[in-house]
C-alpha cells in the first residue's frame, strides 16, 4: 500500500482504543485477521508507541511528514509560531521515548 | 485577544515580530522623546525636564541588547535549539507596556505633579507657615492622587513586561518547571545592572 494512502487509513479511522475503558490499563493485540482470505493470527502483540498517543498528537506528527520535516511551514500552515511548533513536537518526542521506555 | 497580549510570541512568526518589534521600538523612542521620557535601565523609565532624540533611541537599544545577550545564553543552557531571533524579538515586543507609559507624561503632566508635590513639601521654597493649611492640604492631595494613580499604572506595566518577558523567554527556550524562573530572574537584575552601568557610562 501507498505509503501516504496508509497514513490517510490511520488517521482517518475512528478514534483506536489504547487503554482499557474498564481498569484503563493499556491494551494489547491479540489477533489479527485478514480481510480477504479470513486467516486470523492470535497472540500477545504490543501496540506501537505511535498509536499510543492521543490522537491529536498522531494528527500532529502525521502533518509533520506531510510537510516533510518542515517546521517552518508547519507552522505557517498551523498559524503558530516556530517555537511554539517545535515545543510541541519536542514534547511528543520525549512522551513517544517515555513509552518505549515502560 | 488574551494571546495578543501576553503570548504574541506563541502564535506570530518571528518575521512578524521582528517588524513589529523594529516599529514598536521606533514608536516607543519617539514617545520618549516627545514626552520627555528617559528608559535609562532594563527595568527603568523616569520623566525628565531636558532630551535629545538620541537619548530615549539610545537608551532603548542598550536595554534591549543587554537584556538579549544575558537571555540568549541562558536560553541556550536551557535549550540548544533556542535561536536567537526569537529572544531578541521577545525583548523588543515585550517593550510595549514601557512605551505606553510613557503616554502618563504628555503634556510633562507627571513631572509637573511631581515637581509640585516636590515645592510643597519643601520647606525651602515654601513657607508653610504663611499658607493655609487648607490649601496646601487639597494642593498635596490633587499631586498625590494623580502621583499614586501613575504609580500603579506602573506597577500594572511593570508586571505586564515580566510576564510578556517570560511567555516570551520560555516559547523560545522551552523553559519549564522552577529552574528557568530562577534563573530568568537572576538574568533581569543583571541586565538592569548592565544597562544601567552602560548608559550611565556613555
Amino acid at each position: 500500500m501507498n505509503n501516504d494512502l496508509y497514513l490517510f487509513k490511520i488517521f482517518s479511522m475512528s478514534k483506536f482504543p489504547t487503554s482499557c475503558p474498564s481498569c484503563e490499563k493499556p491494551l494489547k493485540v491479540s489477533e489479527l485477521s485478514c480481510h480477504v482470505c479470513g486467516t486470523k493470527i492470535s497472540g500477545d502483540f504490543s501496540l506501537p508507541s505511535l498509536l499510543l498517543l492521543p490522537i491529536e498528537e498522531q494528527d500532529f506528527l502525521f502533518q509533520f511528514i506531510r510537510f516533510s520535516g518542515s517546521l517552518k511551514e508547519m507552522a505557517k500552515h498551523l498559524k503558530k509560531s516556530y517555537p511554539t511548533v517545535r515545543n510541541r513536537l519536542d514534547d511528543i518526542l520525549e512522551k513517544i521515548e517515555k513509552l518505549d521506555k515502560s | 485577544m488574551k494571546t495578543i497580549i501576553f503570548k504574541p510570541f506563541e502564535k506570530y512568526s518571528e518575521r512578524t515580530l521582528l517588524i513589529s518589534g523594529i516599529l514598536i521600538t521606533l514608536i516607543g523612542s519617539l514617545f520618549g522623546y516627545w514626552f520627555s521620557v528617559r528608559f535609562d535601565g532594563v527595568l527603568d523609565l523616569h520623566f525628565v525636564q531636558i532630551i535629545q532624540l538620541k537619548d530615549p533611541f539610545l537608551d532603548n537599544l542598550i536595554n534591549i541588547f543587554s537584556l538579549a545577550f544575558l537571555l540568549f545564553p541562558l536560553a541556550k543552557y536551557l535549550n540548544k535549539k533556542t535561536r536567537f531571533i526569537d529572544i531578541l524579538v521577545t525583548v523588543m515586543v515585550a517593550r510595549v507596556p514601557f512605551y505606553l507609559f510613557s503616554l502618563t507624561n504628555i503634556s510633562g503632566f507627571m513631572s509637573r505633579s511631581a515637581e509640585n508635590m516636590l515645592e510643597i513639601l519643601d520647606p525651602q521654597t515654601t513657607n508653610l507657615q504663611m499658607l493655609d493649611p487648607q490649601i496646601i492640604m487639597a494642593a498635596t492631595m490633587d499631586n498625590l492622587f494623580f502621583i499614586i494613580v501613575s504609580s500603579l499604572i506602573a506597577i500594572l506595566c511593570i508586571i505586564w513586561y515580566i510576564i510578556l518577558l517570560y511567555n516570551g523567554f520560555k516559547t523560545a527556550s522551552h523553559a519549564k518547571g522552577t529552574k528557568p524562573i530562577v534563573l530568568f530572574s537572576i538574568a533581569l537584575i543583571f541586565a538592569e545592572i548592565l544597562s544601567k552601568l552602560i548608559i550611565f557610562t556613555l
